[in-house]
């Protein structure tokens, strides 16, 4: 990038601010990417469990209502909320405690729980001869895979890290 | 690969049967072509479990990886063969007793083997040669077996 010339206003404020470098730059966008994904991940789930509890008109009540056991894909929902929230706790408010594996591995653990309650819905909705609603479950559930693979490329990282550290000391 | 020719046989003798095996799984064929409905679902299903296989290995501390997509080819090739063969177990179980074999326990059956991978035939290997030995047992102590449920008639020549 080329700049023409330097006011005296760019020169005062470069005085009073802290630049980043290129590498402090990569680890703040990963930082960030990090938290909007965990933040559509939570999303994502807010919407599900919204129409199965309180939304009684909605096509996924009645495909959730399909289940021989009652409330089972709804709870499922709530529970993975729930193993998912430390994890977002831990990189709003505690960010230096991100090395500590156990939330993590919660999260994964939800974001399989949520793969397997779309897989799950998408087989109730098989019978219903809805089109393409089976596909639109499954695309969920690879979203959601995915997720709980990044989580768990992150962990065997570190684990793998911790190995290098022992092998060279 | 280990078992690299039994993978190869066991996948191309599942992929030339799996029209067989839709067409077997339904009694509906006059209606639809085949069922693909219960393919489907252990398809899902099965490819679940092997994903998870990888996902949780990946995270668990007692096992580092240190090649991840071969990780992810081996438990998705193995869950893919463990879940036709219980998807096979399914359509005889169906045929001989119908109506058990509901969507959840298909969907369910064919998850634990996507997840337990190559575990499946060890198991169905064991059972084999267990009843394998009560057969001959029974033999050795001269119990008479079933009665035929069908004989020959010999019938006069006019």
């Amino acid at each position: 990038m080329i700049i023409k010339h330097l006011t005296p206003d760019l020169v005062r404020g470069m005085a009073h601010t802290s630049v980043p470098t290129a590498e402090h730059q990569d680890h703040l966008e990963v930082r960030l990417l990090t938290l909007y994904i965990t933040y559509v991940f939570i999303n994502g789930l807010i919407g599900p469990i919204t129409y199965i509890f309180q939304l009684s008109p909605s096509l996924l009540f009645k495909v959730a209502s399909l289940s021989h056991a009652p409330n089972l894909v709804g709870f499922m929902f709530i529970g993975a909320l729930t193993l998912a929230t430390p994890h977002a706790i831990a990189l709003v408010f505690f960010p230096k405690t991100l090395a500590t594996r156990w939330p993590r591995k919660l999260a994964t653990l939800a974001a399989t729980v949520v793969a397997l309650t779309w897989a799950y819905l998408a087989v109730l909705a098989l019978p219903l001869d809805a089109g393409p609603l089976f596909w639109l479950y499954i695309r969920q559930a690879v979203e959601a895979i995915g997720l709980a693979a990044l989580y768990a490329i992150s962990l065997n990282s570190q684990l793998l890290r911790s190995i290098h550290r022992m092998l060279s000391t | 690969m280990k078992h690299k020719f039994a993978v190869h046989a066991l996948a191309l003798t599942l992929l030339f049967c799996m029209t067989r095996l839709a067409y077997a799984a339904t009694f509906a064929q006059e209606v639809r072509g085949a069922d693909y409905e219960s393919i489907l679902t252990a398809a899902v299903a099965g490819l679940c479990g092997g994903a998870f296989k990888t996902i949780f290995t990946l995270a668990s501390d007692k096992r580092a990886v240190f090649q991840i997509l071969m990780e992810a080819r081996r438990d998705l090739v193995v869950s893919f063969l463990a879940g036709g063969f219980v998807y096979l177990v399914m359509i005889m179980v169906e045929s001989k007793w119908p109506g058990t074999v509901t969507r959840e326990i298909r969907f369910g059956g064919t998850l634990i083997a996507g997840w337990a991978g190559s575990a499946v035939f060890v198991w169905a290997a064991r059972v084999a040669r267990s009843r394998l030995e009560a057969e001959n047992e029974r033999q050795r102590k001269g119990v008479p077996g079933d009665p035929p449920t069908s004989a020959a008639v010999p019938l006069e020549s006019k």
